[in-house]
């Protein structure tokens, strides 16, 4: 009765979240007319009209190579810098570790809003307003104290004799961060691409701000600028959400697998 | 190979505890020696120090002559073996043995020829592509020694490897390293709580209590001549009886209730200090004590027998002496509550002895054997 209980809870609870991605991928398979008259039919017969419009215009296209290059450099950048910043404050107890820190966690409540203006006169500056290494920087910058975190509490629970037992190999910092370190951050490492990846993929704002009109669109700002400029066409707005939509499932399923627990086990004991 | 020497050295970590205080300790090229003593006394903080994994508030560090204080760890050529092992989880069995080669740039081929040869030292060939999780314990335990000998390093340092095998893998163990100890003649600090290992595997003991060095010497020696109270109640196994007496020097015996032990010439004659002392703690090894019968003269205990420990060789029998003498074994173990009845001895009989908890029996006490500490724990001598 309760494993009943529990599974119709989870179908419930599956099919509010899949719904939306329902309408998306449904919706992108129809034509105009029939979305508007009936959003929640499945598409039978399904019309490919709508995506070859979208994938044709070009517009997609050029937003999913620059999405695909701001989300890549951030994330690899991120992925680097806070890694090492986790394990250089795991190691130090130093002050100035502990200084570092509060400023990180500090970093983590700032909302974007209200640095946006100042960041954009930081980028001019140096001479970085309107460019991709611009916004990957301040994305990176803005995205890493989460990521710290991330690996902090990760790094906790790998045990302080291995990285001991490196040092006695004759292992410097740098290398038992390469060699013991990162391998062993796998499972922290797959959260923090996933979650940052998607969320600076999704981010509308600091592109659109940052990037300016003539450096070309992400995705997101791509869908905004062209809902003006389809006049509201739904089916290729669909289908351009749903071409949007589909590198970060994809990302997230191939990622997915590495969320492994337990790789520390046999370490110790 | 180098040696290794402490001067004064003394650790205070930051919360003001004084783990380890003014040890001065000679390790000799090639020694085998095991630091021993009670949870807590700082026998890691020890072996830290000499690592460098810990720095050290005071005294001089010496590895091969050279002062080692300020030396990075990885700098030290020391390896060490660690209580859990520490083995690198993401990387198989040869990989986790060639982890100091890798690093110190030896070629591939070369590491791979040498992780082999380790490996069947050690008995491990099969297992050099396995990771450890799938590594029984015994395995693991062997692996942490093969990534320590690989290296072939000045010092080997040991902080209770073997604790965590079960009682039989650990006496081959034990075999096993001072085999390899003996065949490497690397000079090795070897950390352990358990006197058995202690004595088994040591050319010299460091017995260690609250930071403080108590007596270092050959096993032997160390069982023969105890420097002090501690060190003879902490070696044997089982551990030494200790029964407080009251010294009547106009009798020229020792006195404790009922009980009344003459003490022999020659114990005199080797110890003329204890006639001048009104009370005296005296030490007796199980071995030293024998169930006598009813009607034998010379010094005995009489008492009822509360424990037996049938090992099949021997039996130990544990006895409560009569009367109101109480036993200092407690007070030599740092002061707690005196267990209540009268003083217990240990007794080692033949295993065929047939003694049953709640019978009296009278024990018989060689006093030309016996130890003689004043109420501080210093020996009379
Ligand atoms: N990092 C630390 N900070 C403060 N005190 C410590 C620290 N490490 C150990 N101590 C203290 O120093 C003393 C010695 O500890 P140590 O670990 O050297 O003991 P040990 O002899 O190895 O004991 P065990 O047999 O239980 O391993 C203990 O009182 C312990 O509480
Ligand atoms: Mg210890």
């Amino acid at each position: 009765m309760k494993r009943q209980i529990r599974a119709l809870v989870a179908v419930v609870a599956s099919a509010l979240f899949l719904f939306p991605l329902y309408l998306v991928i449904a919706n992108a398979l129809k034509a105009d007319e029939e979305i508007v008259n009936q959003p929640a039919k499945p598409p039978l017969p399904p019309t490919l009209a709508g995506l070859s419009a979208v994938v044709e215009g070009g517009e997609v296209t050029a937003g999913l190579r620059n999405s695909v290059l701001i989300t890549g450099s951030t994330i690899a950048l991120i992925m680097v810098v806070a890694s090492m910043l986790a394990f250089a404050l795991h190691v130090s107890n130093s002050r100035l570790g502990n200084a570092l820190n509060a400023v990180i966690l500090f970093g983590l409540i700032l909302p974007t809003p209200v640095i946006l203006i100042p960041v954009f006169r930081v980028l001019k500056f140096l001479s970085l307003q309107n460019s991709f290494p611009g916004l990957v920087l301040f994305l990176c910058a803005y995205y890493a104290p989460f990521a710290v975190l991330v690996y902090r509490g990760f790094l906790r629970s790998v045990p302080k004799d291995l990285i001991e037992a490196a040092l006695m190999d004759g292992a410097s910092y740098r290398f038992i961060y390469w060699a013991v370190v990162l391998p062993l951050l796998r499972p922290a490492t797959a959260s923090v691409l996933v979650i940052t990846g998607v969320w600076v993929w999704n981010d509308f704002l600091n592109p659109l701000v940052l990037l300016g009109p003539l450096q070309g669109n992400t995705v997101t700002v791509g869908l905004y600028r062209s809902v003006g400029q389809f006049s509201i066409n739904f089916g290729e707005l669909f289908a351009y959400m749903l071409v949007a939509s589909a590198p970060v499932l994809g990302f997230y399923l191939v990622l997915q697998r590495h969320f492994v627990r337990g790789l520390i086990a046999g370490a110790t004991k | 190979m180098a040696s290794v020497q402490l001067a004064n050295v003394t650790k205070e970590y930051v919360s003001g505890t004084a783990a380890v205080s003014r040890l001065t300790l000679d390790v000799a090229d090639g020694e085998l020696v095991v630091l021993v003593g009670p949870s807590g006394c700082g026998k890691s903080t020890a072996l830290r120090m000499i690592a460098g994994l810990e720095s050290i508030t005071e005294g001089d560090l010496f590895i091969g002559g050279e002062r080692m204080n300020d030396v990075a760890s990885h700098e030290r050529d020391i390896a060490m073996v660690f209580q859990s092992y520490a083995l690198y989880p993401h990387l198989t069995v040869g990989e986790n043995m060639g982890f100091s080669l890798r690093v110190g740039r030896v070629p591939k081929r070369e590491r791979a020829e040498r992780v082999r040869a380790v490996a069947r030292t050690l008995g491990l060939d099969e297992l050099i592509d396995r990771k450890p999780r799938e590594l029984s314990g015994g395995q693991r335990q062997r692996v942490a020694m093969g990534r320590a000998i690989i290296r072939e390093p000045q010092v080997f340092l040991m902080d209770e490897p073997l604790s965590n095998l079960d009682a039989k893998l650990r006496s081959e163990m034990r075999a096993e390293i001072s085999d390899l100890q003996a065949r490497l003649g690397v000079t090795t600090i070897f950390v352990t709580h358990d006197q058995v290992e202690a004595m088994t595997m040591g050319h010299r003991v460091a017995v260690l209590r609250e930071g403080e060095l108590q007596q270092v010497a050959a096993p032997y020696e160390l069982y023969r001549h105890p420097a002090n109270l501690f060190v003879a109640s902490f070696i044997g196994n089982p551990s030494m009886s200790i029964l407080r007496f009251a010294v009547e020097a106009e009798h020229r015996r020792l006195a404790a209730g009922p009980a009344r032990l003459d003490i022999p010439e020659p114990v005199l004659a080797r110890r003329p200090g204890l006639l001048g002392t009104a009370e005296a703690l005296v030490g007796l090894r199980p071995e030293h004590l024998r169930l006598a019968g009813d009607a034998e003269s010379g010094n005995a205990l009489d008492g009822v027998v509360r424990g037996v420990e049938a090992l099949g060789s021997d039996t130990f029998v544990r006895v409560e002496c009569a009367g109101s003498a109480e036993s200092a074994s407690d007070a030599a173990a740092g002061g707690e509550s005196p267990t209540p009845g009268g003083p217990m001895v240990t007794v080692r009989a033949p295993g065929s002895a047939s003694a049953r908890p709640g019978q009296h029996c009278r024990v018989a006490v060689d006093l030309d054997e016996a130890h003689f500490f004043d109420p501080a724990g210093d020996p009379i001598r």
